[in-house]
C-alpha cells in the first residue's frame, strides 16, 4: 500500500511517460490524478508510509484534515489542467507536470520536515520546465531567476530546520511558531514561495513567461503549498495577520495597471494569498478554515481565469489587453467561462468566492482586527476591478479590436467549463465544501445582512467603473512594462556590479600594495640593524656586555621588590 | 459589466461594425451578447445598474444589516467604501503607472514582454477556419512541431524586438 501513495503514483507515471505514445500520454495525465484521488482517499487519518532514513523517521503520508482538503484540490487542479493541456505533446512539459503536481501533493502530505524539505525542492525544479517549455532566450532568462528564488527558498528551510533540529532534536512538522533562527529561517523560505511581499516578485515574473498550458499548472501549486505550510507551522502567528493585510492591497495597483492578462493575474493571484496569510495569521479554527475554503476555490476560479486568458492567447498570439477587445463575438464560451472565473474571484453571491472569502472576513471582525477588516473590505473592491472588470472586459468587449479567433479548442472548453461549474457548484452548495474543513464549521454565508453588503460593494464598485469609464479616468491599455521591486535586482545591481566590482578591485590592489610596502620597510629595518657592520652585527665589547646584564639583573630585582 | 467606451479610444470601425453576414456566422451564444456593439443598449444596461445601485442603498434604510465593525452599521456604508475604494484604487494606479511604466524593452532580452510567443505553442486559427486541432490529424498540424521542438530548440529565432 505505500508504494501506491499518491505522490508516488505521479513519479511512476513521470518515468512510464517518457516511454509512451503521445496520445496515451496525454490520456495518463489524465489518469493520475484521478488514481491519486483514489489512492488518497483510500488512507485512514493518521501518519503512514514511515521511512526510517540516516536514523530519521521520515512520514511521507499525514493524512489529516488540514492536508486532506489541499491534496484533494491539487488532485483536482491536476485533472482539470490535464484536460485542458490535452493538445499538448511536449514530453518535457508532460514529466514537469506529473513530477510537479507529485510533489506538490507529496509535500502538503509531508509529515516532517525533512520530507517537506525534498518535496519544497521537487516542486521548484519540476516546475521550472514548465517556463523553459515556451524554448525561447528570454523564457530561459525568466526561469534562471524563477529557479534561484526557488531555490533560495528551499535552503532557507534547509538551513531553518538544521538549526531547529539542532535546538529542539525533532524533525517533527508541527506548529513551529516564531520561537528561535531556525523557525525564523523556515518562516522566511515559506514566506518567499507565498509571496510575501518584496519576495513576490518571482511571481509575476515568471508566470506570464510560462506557456499556455503550464501557467495553468503553475497556478494552482506552489504558492497553495506554502499557504498550506505556512498554516500548518506558523497558525495564529500575529506577523502575518499584516504581512496579509498588505499582500491583499499593494498588488492591485499593479494589476490595475499592467497590460499582461497573465501578469494581471499574476497580480490578482498574490492579491488572493493575502486573504488565506491574513486567515493564518488570525489562527482561530474559524480563520483556517476561511484559509483552506478560499485555497480551494480559489485553485479553481484562479485556474478558470488563467484558462481563458490562455486560450485566447493560443487563439491569438497575445494576452496583451492592449492588443485585445471584442473577442466575445468569435470565442463566447471562453468568455462566459471567464465572466463566471471574475464573478467568483469578485466574491459574487452564488459564486465560490463569496462563501470562502467571507470565512476571513468574518475571523478578522470577530477577533477585533478592525483595520485589517477594513483593507480586506477595500481589496474586495479591488479585486473586482482587476480580475472582475478588466480581465473580461479588455478581453472579451472594450473596443473591437478586430480580432476573429476561432473558439477555443473542445478540450479545453471542457477543461473551462468543468471547472466554471465547480466554481458555481461550490457557490450554491457551500455546504459540501464547508464539510472538507479542517474544523467544524458553524457559519451561514447566505444571511440577508451579507448577501445585501456584498452586493452593495460589488454594485457600486461597478458604477464606480462605469463613471471613472465615461469620465475617461480609467487608465487606458497601453504597451509597456511597469517596473516592481524586482527592478532592484534586475537593473540596479546589474547596473552597478561593474563600478562596484572596479571599486573592489582598486581596493583590493591598493591593499596589496600597502601590505607590500610594509613587508619592504620592515626587511629594510632589519636589514640596516643586522647588515655587515650594523648594529646588531657588530662585537660587543665584554664590559658593555656585564654593564648591560647589570642593569637588567638591576631591573628585575626592583620588580620583585615593589 | 460592458460599455462603450467612445470617450476613451477610437474604435477602428474596420470590422467591428461588419457587416451581417459576419453576424449571422457567430454562434447562438455569442450572438446574445451583440447587444455590447450597441451604445443604446449599453446605456440600458447602465440604467440598469444605477436602479439596482439606488435599490441597494435603499434597502439599507429597510433592512436591518447585521453590523460587527464600528461604522459598519451606518447606512450607506459598504455603498460608499465600494465606490470609493474603487475610485480610489484606479486613480492611485493611474499615478502610479506615470512613475512605473517603461517602454516593453526594458527588460529585453531578459524578459518575455517584448518577444511574440513562440508560434510552435500556439494554434492561432480564425473564427470559421477548418478545425485542425485534432492532434493526430494529418497536415499541419502544430502537435508534430511541438513533438520535435522538445529536441531542436526553435524558440531562439521567434524573440523579437519589441514593437510599440
Amino acid at each position: 500500500m505505500s508504494l501506491l501513495a499518491p505522490p508516488f503514483l505521479y513519479f511512476y507515471a513521470a518515468l512510464l511517460c517518457p516511454l509512451m505514445s503521445s496520445r496515451h500520454r496525454a490520456i495518463l495525465l489524465l489518469i493520475v490524478p484521478v488514481l491519486g484521488l483514489v489512492s488518497l482517499l483510500s488512507y485512514s487519518t493518521g501518519n503512514h508510509v514511515n521511512v526510517t532514513m540516516l536514523g530519521f523517521e521520515l512520514t511521507f503520508m499525514r493524512v489529516d484534515k488540514l492536508s486532506l482538503v489541499f491534496s484533494i484540490i491539487f488532485s483536482i487542479a491536476a485533472f482539470l489542467s490535464a484536460i485542458y493541456a490535452w493538445h499538448v505533446r511536449d514530453k518535457i512539459q508532460q514529466v514537469a507536470t506529473l513530477l510537479y503536481a507529485g510533489s506538490a501533493i507529496g509535500g502538503v502530505l509531508a509529515g516532517d520536515l525533512i520530507s517537506l524539505f525534498l518535496y519544497w525542492e521537487a516542486t521548484a525544479i519540476a516546475s521550472v520546465f514548465l517556463i523553459w517549455a515556451r524554448r525561447t532566450a528570454a523564457s530561459y532568462a525568466t526561469g534562471m531567476r524563477y529557479l534561484i528564488i526557488q531555490v533560495l527558498s528551499g535552503v532557507l528551510l534547509l538551513a531553518g530546520l538544521l538549526l531547529h533540529y539542532n535546538d529542539t532534536g525533532s524533525i517533527a512538522f508541527e506548529h513551529l511558531g516564531l520561537v528561535s533562527l531556525g523557525t525564523w529561517l523556515i518562516f522566511i523560505g515559506f514566506g518567499i514561495k507565498c509571496a510575501f511581499p518584496l519576495m513576490h516578485n518571482w511571481l509575476q515574473d515568471s508566470y506570464p513567461a510560462a506557456t499556455v498550458t503550464g501557467t495553468v499548472i503553475l497556478s494552482a501549486f506552489t504558492t497553495k503549498m506554502a499557504v498550506y505550510a505556512l498554516a500548518r507551522g506558523y497558525a495564529g502567528t500575529e506577523i502575518l495577520i499584516y504581512i496579509g493585510a498588505i499582500m491583499t492591497l499593494f498588488p492591485i495597483f499593479f494589476a490595475e495597471i499592467e497590460n499582461d492578462l497573465r501578469r494581471v493575474l499574476a497580480y490578482s493571484l498574490n492579491n488572493q494569498l493575502g486573504f488565506m496569510v491574513v486567515g493564518i495569521g488570525i489562527g482561530t479554527e474559524m480563520a483556517l478554515n476561511g484559509t483552506a475554503a478560499h485555497a480551494f476555490c480559489h485553485i479553481l476560479y484562479k485556474s478558470l481565469l488563467f484558462m481563458s486568458v490562455g486560450a485566447v492567447l493560443y487563439r491569438t498570439g497575445t494576452s496583451k489587453a492592449s492588443e485585445l477587445g471584442g473577442l466575445y463575438k468569435t470565442m463566447p464560451v471562453t468568455m462566459v467561462c471567464c465572466l463566471v472565473g471574475a464573478a467568483s474571484i469578485s466574491a459574487f453571491p452564488l459564486f465560490s468566492g463569496f462563501i470562502s472569502k467571507s470565512l476571513i472576513l468574518d475571523a478578522s471582525v470577530s477577533n477585533g482586527y478592525y483595520l485589517v477588516w477594513f483593507a480586506l473590505v477595500v481589496a474586495s473592491a479591488g479585486v473586482l476591478s482587476h480580475s472582475g472588470i478588466k480581465i473580461p472586459y479588455f478581453t472579451f468587449f472594450a473596443h473591437d479590436s478586430g480580432k476573429r479567433p476561432k473558439e477555443a479548442p473542445i478540450h479545453m472548453r471542457i477543461a473551462m467549463i468543468s471547472t466554471a461549474v465547480l466554481c458555481v457548484l461550490i457557490g450554491v452548495f457551500p455546504e459540501y465544501l464547508y464539510a472538507l474543513l479542517p474544523y467544524e464549521v458553524d457559519y451561514k454565508p447566505y444571511t440577508t445582512s451579507h448577501v445585501l453588503s456584498q452586493m452593495q460593494l460589488l454594485c457600486f464598485a461597478l458604477l464606480a467603473f462605469v463613471f471613472l469609464m465615461r469620465k475617461g479616468l480609467h487608465p487606458p491599455e497601453v504597451r509597456g512594462v511597469n517596473v516592481d521591486s524586482d527592478w532592484v535586482y534586475r537593473k540596479l545591481a546589474p547596473a552597478l556590479l561593474p563600478s562596484i566590482a572596479t571599486a573592489v578591485a582598486s581596493q583590493v590592489t591598493a591593499i596589496q600594495s600597502a601590505g607590500k610596502g610594509l613587508v619592504l620597510t620592515i626587511y629594510r629595518r632589519v636589514y640596516s640593524l643586522a647588515r655587515p657592520g650594523g648594529m646588531l652585527a657588530v662585537s660587543w665589547g665584554v664590559n658593555s656586555m656585564v654593564m648591560i646584564v647589570t642593569v637588567m639583573m638591576l631591573i628585575v630585582l626592583l620588580f620583585n621588590l615593589i | 459589466m460592458s460599455m462603450s467606451d467612445k470617450p476613451l479610444k477610437q474604435s477602428d470601425n474596420g470590422s467591428s461594425n461588419g457587416s451581417e453576414i459576419e453576424k449571422d456566422s457567430f454562434s447562438d451564444l455569442a450572438k446574445r451578447f451583440l447587444w455590447a456593439d450597441s451604445p443604446d443598449a449599453v446605456g440600458r444596461v447602465i440604467l440598469g445598474l444605477s436602479v439596482l445601485c439606488v435599490l441597494l442603498f435603499v434597502l439599507d434604510f429597510i433592512i436591518h444589516r447585521h453590523a460587527y465593525a464600528p461604522g459598519e452599521g451606518l447606512p450607506g456604508f459598504y455603498a460608499v467604501v465600494g465606490f470609493g475604494a474603487f475610485t480610489i484604487i484606479v486613480l492611485g494606479a493611474t499615478q502610479l503607472r506615470r512613475l512605473i511604466l517603461r517602454n516593453e524593452n526594458y527588460y529585453s532580452p531578459y524578459s518575455v514582454d517584448a518577444e511574440e510567443y513562440p508560434e510552435d505553442g500556439l494554434d492561432k486559427l480564425n473564427h470559421g477556419d477548418p478545425d485542425s486541432e485534432h492532434p493526430d490529424s494529418n497536415g499541419p498540424s502544430t502537435s508534430s512541431m511541438l513533438d520535435s521542438s522538445a529536441d531542436n530548440n526553435a524558440g531562439s529565432d521567434s524573440t523579437s524586438g519589441g514593437r510599440t
